[in-house]
């Protein structure tokens, strides 16, 4: 059986008009097309003049045409009518700029970007280095977890450097440091180090099953990575250590609340401190189209 | 080295040298064990009942290999603050209530071992616990000098009044009486014999250590004076006492307090002070190790902590690791464990069958021996050592001090945190960052090759979230090369730097390496190594030339001595100029050059290898990545544009997208390498065999030639010293290899 990956056939912007707004239009339409997608440009409030204007002018600086996207535009709460006009439209994809660091006085009023990716029911790239020149997708890296989310989420990523001409995949395996030895003394050290040998290599074994399974006759270099540490803060302090230019991660099993944010755990250490262009991956049967 | 074996093996086959080395500690121990009991306000007997217990009980479930346990400096402190105000006047009812303490912080102790607390010693800032360490010698000081001069019961209790107080004892030896004059004479003699012992050039006297000296000539004072003069040279009031029958005095502790909060207070406190002088003398014991063994300290805690309850129990005082004894331990050759077990034995053995030697000890002769105690805890010569780390560091060692001397051990220490605190939102102005990363993780460690680690640590790393750093530390085989990467660290304090600098030692000594990198562009506090290291997270060139004119670092001064060796010269701190030299490549189209620093430049400037502080994408500045590269000039040869790599790092150019990949025909080279270039008949006559053979035989280097110069480098990341060597070499080999052909 081949993995098949979480395909992407809808993508689907938020357009604000903020000093990132033209460059992410650049990126977004640059994923479109790698992706062979439809471009979507959901706005939320009044679509004035004005905001047409703008929108023509970057559209033109950019060289896009403008038949080529469908604007949609509502009035209302920012976060409900993003979330309401992915699911009219069945949207796979929602990218969106994001801030790189949450700013302490808005970890209770929380920005947009953030607040979505904690509800939504789409894939979510938060795009933190967009950029109207095009740059491409070097390396990408994925988590590996022993989930069963996980091999979708890694069959998504090669089908995702492949579309982007990526040339080296690092699947990260964050394992739990409870699962070993403390290295007490010179003997539990050399425990440690026995027991995270057999560790590793059972893991490998694990994923080199997916990445049989999906990544046969893909030309990236894949490598795995092994790392022994807090689950979600490990793979991102790795993707920033390693100049990754995605991360790919599943998406969380339960919906994030508040206490979330303030026991911080997976997931929202990668939110709170993003280390590059952020991808999670939603898996839904109801929006997958191929 | 052949380490010695545990358990009964080692037992066996060191049991000799560590019968000498016990026996040495124990007559040490024996005058130090009776004057804590003295400076705690507990009878003679507590302090030898906990070297005793100590000895016997830590030997056997102890987790360190060469420390001696025993009553210690810290908790005669603690102890006598508990007996006063648990006793409300009244001492002996007050050390039975404080021992039911103690055997309550036995128990904590245990606790903490159990669930791991060993790591709590760590997370007291440096400065905080010499400070709190100088302020216990003061208070043993301050109490003991009274005694030493005759006077027994000084009026204050706290230590600041009886400082000054003791100009006034001074004042009542001039009508004091005969005795009172003898013990202040036998005192300050003591104390100047102890002062002047180091400075002794006779050999045999050094055989008995200094305290135990002391005691034997202020006994033989005593004995002597009492036969010549025909009655009591001094009073039982001077002399030290063990009741004949102390074994029958025996009672249970008194834990009718156990529901005040005095009570839990005293326990408290107890255990506190009792990890953190025990953990500091476990550490500092590991470097001293001649076999290099690594402590449990987790093992080494709940050991204590049943030694210490069962001390309490047995009416001895709490049990702790002690440094002063377990160094004399180590120069008298201890091997094993064991060699704390005799110690306790013997001591067992001295009560037993010298009680009557030991009850003729002058109190005076003992207070002495505490007043040089405490000196030396103080120990004066360590202000300059701390200022020269730095004078903030100076005010928080005092600002602790003072604290502890006035409002207590633990309320002293809490105070000396927070002072650390402020002092470091003040220095690094990243209060902000602190408050909220600090109890984040902030450590990433990987296995980038077999035994080869990276350790990369984000955000900063102070005191509070240094156990972090620690236990992924303390994970790695000391035999691994690791490379610590501070980059993306804004800043690095003292206490951090002190612990790292103990870690470097360590991983040398077992035949690894510990590089601490990434610390260069930030500017050091001040000229010490171990100063606090910070640089401004803000923006990308307010920190550019702040350091320049400073101090180098450790690895800075090891690149310029690099540089005489090789003929070049070093500027740590290049001018602007240097960046166009570098920003001409492709490359750094999308690496945006921030600074650059550590430039090394051929003679002929030919050859310049640099480290460039770069960020990629557009508005985002808090992104910095660092790298070392080396920029080829050649003369006199026509140089195609071309890039090689391993088919990573140059696809990202995107204005070179559509140059085709070139293929030598050299079927090794074509598979590791990926050589990319318009004119691809200059660069297969400028890569000829002699070159591909040359690069074949060498690990692979990023190149990209723009038809002027080349570009070389290794990794995306922060060069440790050895990876920088190794580039410069490459590139001079290189150089040579393509110069010669033409």
């Amino acid at each position: 059986m081949k993995l098949t990956s979480q395909q992407y056939v809808r993508v689907a912007t938020a357009m604000g008009f903020s000093p990132m707004a033209k460059a992410n239009l650049a990126e977004v339409h640059r994923i479109a097309t790698h992706f062979g997608a439809q471009m979507y440009v959901f706005h939320v409030g009044i679509w004035t003049e004005q905001c047409q204007k703008t929108y023509n002018n970057f559209l033109e600086e950019l060289k896009i045409a403008p038949e080529s996207i469908i604007l949609k535009s509502k009035e209302g709460h920012p976060k409900v009518e993003l979330l309401n006009l992915c699911n009219e439209h069945q949207i796979d994809l929602l990218a969106l700029g994001a801030l790189i660091r949450e700013k302490i006085f808005k970890v209770f009023s929380a920005s947009i970007a953030r607040d979505i990716c904690r509800n939504a029911k789409v894939s979510l790239l938060l795009l933190t280095h967009s950029s109207v020149k095009p740059q491409t997708c070097e390396r990408i890296v994925v988590n590996g977890l022993d989930h069963e989310k996980t091999p979708k989420t890694i069959a998504t990523s090669v089908w995702l450097g492949d579309k982007l001409g990526t040339k080296e995949l690092i699947v990260v395996d964050e394992l739990s440091e409870k699962s070993i030895a403390r290295a007490d003394d010179d003997k539990a050290t050399l425990q440690r180090l026995r027991q995270s040998r057999q560790i590793e290599k059972a893991e490998h074994n694990r994923i080199e099953e997916i990445l049989e399974l999906c990544a046969g006759d893909c030309s990236m270099e894949i490598s795995e990575q092994h790392v022994f540490g807090k689950k979600g803060y490990t793979i991102s302090h790795y993707a920033k250590a390693k100049r990754a230019d995605l991360l790919v991660v599943n998406s969380p099993d339960t919906r994030l609340g508040f206490l979330d944010r303030i026991f911080k755990h997976d997931l929202e250490y990668i939110l709170a401190d993003l280390p590059t262009d952020v991808l999670i991956v939603h898996h839904t049967k109801a929006h997958q189209h191929a | 080295m052949h380490k010695p074996k545990n358990g009964f093996k080692g037992f066996v086959e060191n049991w000799q040298a560590d019968l000498k080395a016990g026996f040495v500690v124990s007559l040490v121990a024996l005058p130090i064990s009776i004057a804590l009991s003295l400076a705690s306000g507990a009878p003679a007997i507590a302090g030898l009942i906990a070297a005793v217990i100590g000895g016997i009980l830590v030997a056997h479930l102890g987790g360190s290999y060469v420390t001696i346990t025993g009553p210690g400096n810290g908790l005669a402190v603690v102890t006598l603050a508990a007996i006063t105000s648990l006793g409300g006047g009244d001492m002996l009812a007050g050390y039975y209530m404080a021992l039911g303490a103690i055997v309550v912080s036995g128990i904590l102790l245990f606790i903490l071992g159990t669930i791991r607390l060993g790591v709590l010693a760590d997370l007291f800032p440096t400065s905080a616990v010499q400070g709190m360490l100088a302020a216990i010698g003061i208070i043993i000081l301050a109490k003991q000098s009274h005694v030493m001069i005759g006077t027994l019961d000084p009026e204050s209790g706290s230590p600041i009044p009886l400082l000054i107080e003791f100009f006034s004892s001074l004042e009542t030896l001039m009508w004091a009486d005969t005795e009172h004059l003898r013990s202040a004479i036998v005192g300050i003699g003591s104390l100047l014999f102890l002062i002047g012992f180091s400075k002794i050039r006779v050999r045999w006297m050094h055989a008995v250590p200094a305290p135990l000296w002391v005691v034997v000539l202020a006994v033989l004072a005593q004995v002597i004076g009492t036969n010549v003069t025909g009655e009591s040279f001094f009073g039982p009031k001077y002399l030290v006492n063990i009741p004949a029958d102390w074994m029958s005095a025996w009672r249970l502790p008194d834990f009718s307090g156990i529901q005040s909060g005095a009570f839990w207070g005293a326990a408290v406190s107890l255990t506190f002070i009792a990890s953190i002088e025990s953990l500091l003398s476990i550490k500092g014991m590991d470097r001293l190790d001649p076999y290099k063994r690594k402590s449990n300290v987790n093992k080494d805690l709940r050991a204590l902590g049943i030694a210490t309850a069962v001390s309490g129990l047995l009416g001895g005082l709490s049990v702790v690791t002690v440094i002063a004894r377990s160094s004399v331990n180590v120069s008298n050759g201890a091997k094993t464990r064991s060699a704390n077990f005799f110690h306790g034995i013997l001591i067992l053995i001295f009560i037993l069958f010298l009680r009557e030697m030991l009850t003729q000890i002058p109190l005076p002769a003992l207070a002495a021996i505490l007043v040089y105690t405490g000196y030396k805890l103080l120990n004066p010569s360590q202000f300059s050592k701390i200022a020269q780390v730095g004078l903030e560091q100076l005010f928080l060692f005092f600002f602790t001090l003072f604290a502890t001397l006035l409002y207590g051990l633990i309320s002293g220490i809490v105070l000396g945190m927070a002072a650390t605190l402020i002092v470091q939102f003040i220095i690094t102005g990243a209060t902000m960052e602190i408050v909220r990363y600090f109890n984040r993780p902030n450590t990433l460690l990987y296995e980038e090759e077999e035994n080869k680690y990276i350790l990369s640590i984000n955000y900063f790393a102070n005191f509070l979230n240094y156990p972090r750093l620690k236990s992924k530390l303390d994970s790695i085989p000391t035999s691994a090369v690791v490379i610590a990467d501070f980059s993306s660290t804004s800043f690095v304090d003292a206490t951090v730097m002190e612990h790292l600098a103990g870690y470097v030692e360590s991983f040398e000594q077992h035949g690894g390496s510990l590089d601490l990198v990434g610390l260069d562009s930030m500017a050091p506090a001040s000229s010490h190594p171990l100063g606090v290291q910070s640089k401004s997270t803000r923006g990308s060139n307010v920190f550019q030339k702040q350091s320049a004119g400073t101090r180098l670092s450790n690895k800075q001064e090891k690149l310029s001595k690099f540089a005489v060796l090789e003929g070049m010269k070093y500027t740590a701190w290049p001018d602007l100029t240097w960046d166009e030299k570098v920003n001409q490549f492709d490359y750094f189209r999308h690496h945006r050059i921030d600074q650059t620093i550590n430039l090394l430049e051929d003679r002929t400037s030919r050859l310049i290898a640099i480290e460039v502080v770069t960020h990629i994408g557009e508005f985002t500045m808090l992104d910095s990545q660092h790298m070392a590269c080396v920029v080829l000039q050649p003369e006199g040869i026509s140089l195609p544009k071309f890039t090689l790599d391993r088919e990573r790092i140059f696809g990202r150019i995107s204005s070179l997208a559509g140059i085709q990949d070139i293929e030598l025909g050299s079927d090794q080279f074509d598979r590791r390498f990926n050589l990319k270039g318009e004119d691809e008949k200059a660069i297969k006559r400028f890569f000829n065999p002699e070159c591909l053979a040359f690069l074949a035989s060498h690990p692979v280097f990023h190149m990209e030639s723009n038809g002027k110069a080349i570009l070389i480098f290794h990794k995306e990341r922060v060069a440790s010293v050895a990876e920088f060597k190794l580039m410069v070499s490459f590139a001079r080999d290189f150089y040579q290899r393509i110069c010669a052909k033409s």
